[in-house]
C-alpha cells in the first residue's frame, strides 16, 4: 500500500507539464498562423490594385482601337498575309515594327508613353508602385454559317508590389470592307 | 475486542499529510499553468486582432472595387465635367444590402458611410482629368497622344538615292478629356484602402 502511494507522487506535476507543452505548442501555431495571415493581407490589397492597373491598360488599348481603327487594320492585314504564308521576310519585319510601335503606347515602363503618364498619376494618388501593359492585341475572326464575326482580343496585365493580375476581354467589332 | 478502522490506520497513511502534498503540487501546477496560459491569452488576442483587421480590410477592398465599378459605368460626360450630382450605390454585404447615394461636388464625392457589423466604412471618390482634349485653334501638350508607324511613306528627297529612311512615326492627339478615378475607403485602420484606375471615353 505504501509503495503504491509513492508511485502516485508528482503525477499532477507531470500532467501539468504535458498541458503546458500542449499550450505552448498551440501558441507557436497561432503565432506562425498570424504571421502568414499578415502576408495574405498585403497580397489581397496588391491583387486589387493590380486588377485596377490591368483595367487601366485595357481601357487605354480599347480607346486606341476606337480612335485609330484603320491604322490597326493595316497591321491586321499584314498579319493575315503572314499567317497565310504569303508574306516575305520584308513584310514580316514591317509587321513586327508596326506592331511594336502600336503596342508601345500601352506599356507603362516605356518612358513618355501615355501608359507611363497614367502610371505616374495612379502611383501618386495611391502612394503605390504599379505597372501595367498589354500582352496581346489581335483581331480574331470566327466564321459561322452565312456570316463572320470579328472580335478584338485584348489581354492586359497589371502589377502592384509582387502581385500580377491578367485581364482578358473579347469585344465584338464590325469590320467594314 | 474488535478494532475500529480509525485506530488501525498507521501514521504514514494519515489523510492530512496526503492533503498537504497535493496542495504543494497544485500550487506549483497553478504557477506553471499561469506561466503557460498568459502568453496563450496574448497570442489569442493578437490573432483575433489580426483576423478582425483582415476581415475589415477585405470588406474595404470589396467596397472600393464595387464603387470603382459603379464609376466605370457612370455617364462619362457628366463624370468628367463634375456634373454628376449623386450616384446610387447598391452594395450587397454579408450583413444585408446597402442602398445609398454618393454625393459629388465637382470631381469629389463626399464621404459616404457604410456600416457593416460594428465597423463603419467611409467611402470617398475623386475624378481627375489627366489628359485634356486637344484644341486645334490653341494646341497644347496635355492631350493623350498615340503613335504608330505610318504606312504612307513620305516622298523621297531630291538628289541621289541614299540609305532607306527610318519608318515614319505618326502621332495623333485625342480630342477627348480622359480621367483617372480614385476611390478611398476609410475603415478606421492604420491607413485607408486606396484604389485608382483610368477611364477612357468609349462613347465616340
Amino acid at each position: 500500500m505504501k509503495n503504491m502511494q509513492n508511485t502516485r507522487k508528482g503525477v499532477a506535476l507531470a500532467v501539468v507539464m504535458v498541458f503546458c507543452i500542449a499550450i505552448l505548442g498551440l501558441v507557436t501555431v497561432l503565432v506562425f498562423n498570424t504571421r502568414s495571415h499578415k502576408g495574405s493581407n498585403a497580397y489581397q490589397y496588391d491583387a486589387s490594385r493590380a486588377l485596377m492597373a490591368a483595367t487601366a491598360a485595357m481601357q487605354l488599348a480599347i480607346y486606341k482601337y476606337r480612335v485609330l481603327p484603320s491604322e490597326y487594320y493595316k497591321i491586321h492585314a499584314l498579319e493575315i498575309q503572314k499567317n497565310k504564308g504569303t508574306a516575305d521576310a520584308m513584310a514580316v519585319s514591317v509587321l513586327n515594327a508596326r506592331k511594336a510601335a502600336w503596342m508601345a503606347d500601352f506599356q507603362s515602363d516605356n518612358a513618355g508613353s501615355p501608359a507611363a503618364k497614367i502610371k505616374a498619376e495612379i502611383d501618386q494618388s495611391t502612394r503605390g508602385n504599379h505597372s501595367f501593359g498589354v500582352e496581346e492585341f489581335s483581331l480574331v475572326s470566327k466564321a459561322a454559317q452565312g456570316y463572320t464575326r470579328d472580335y478584338l482580343k485584348i489581354r492586359a496585365w497589371g502589377t502592384s508590389g509582387d502581385t500580377r493580375k491578367v485581364l482578358e476581354e473579347l469585344i465584338e467589332v464590325r469590320i467594314s470592307d | 475486542m474488535p478494532v475500529s478502522p480509525r485506530e488501525n490506520i498507521s501514521p504514514s497513511y494519515c489523510p492530512s499529510r496526503r492533503a498537504g502534498l497535493s496542495l504543494v503540487e497544485i500550487l506549483m501546477a497553478l504557477l506553471i499553468l499561469t506561466i503557460a496560459v498568459l502568453p496563450a491569452i496574448g497570442a489569442f488576442s493578437g490573432y483575433y486582432g489580426v483576423a478582425t483587421r483582415q476581415m475589415e480590410q477585405e470588406m474595404a477592398l470589396k467596397l472600393g472595387e464595387a464603387v470603382v465599378n459603379v464609376l466605370m459605368t457612370a455617364n462619362y460626360s457628366e463624370l468628367k465635367d463634375g456634373a454628376i450630382p449623386a450616384l446610387p450605390l447598391n452594395i450587397q454585404t454579408p450583413s444585408g444590402s446597402f442602398a445609398g447615394t454618393m454625393t459629388f461636388a465637382g470631381g469629389y464625392a463626399s464621404g459616404t458611410p457604410v456600416t457593416i457589423g460594428k465597423t463603419k466604412y467611409v467611402i470617398g471618390a475623386e475624378v481627375k482629368k489627366i489628359f485634356l482634349a486637344q484644341n486645334i485653334t490653341a494646341p497644347h501638350n496635355n492631350a493623350l497622344e498615340f503613335s504608330w508607324i505610318s504606312s504612307d511613306a513620305p516622298p523621297a528627297p531630291p538628289g541621289p538615292p541614299g540609305p532607306p529612311p527610318p519608318p515614319p512615326i505618326a502621332t495623333y492627339s485625342c480630342f477627348n478629356d480622359l480621367i483617372c478615378l480614385k476611390v478611398t475607403v476609410d475603415f478606421g485602420g492604420a491607413k485607408p484602402v486606396e484604389l485608382a484606375t483610368f477611364r477612357a471615353d468609349m462613347a465616340r
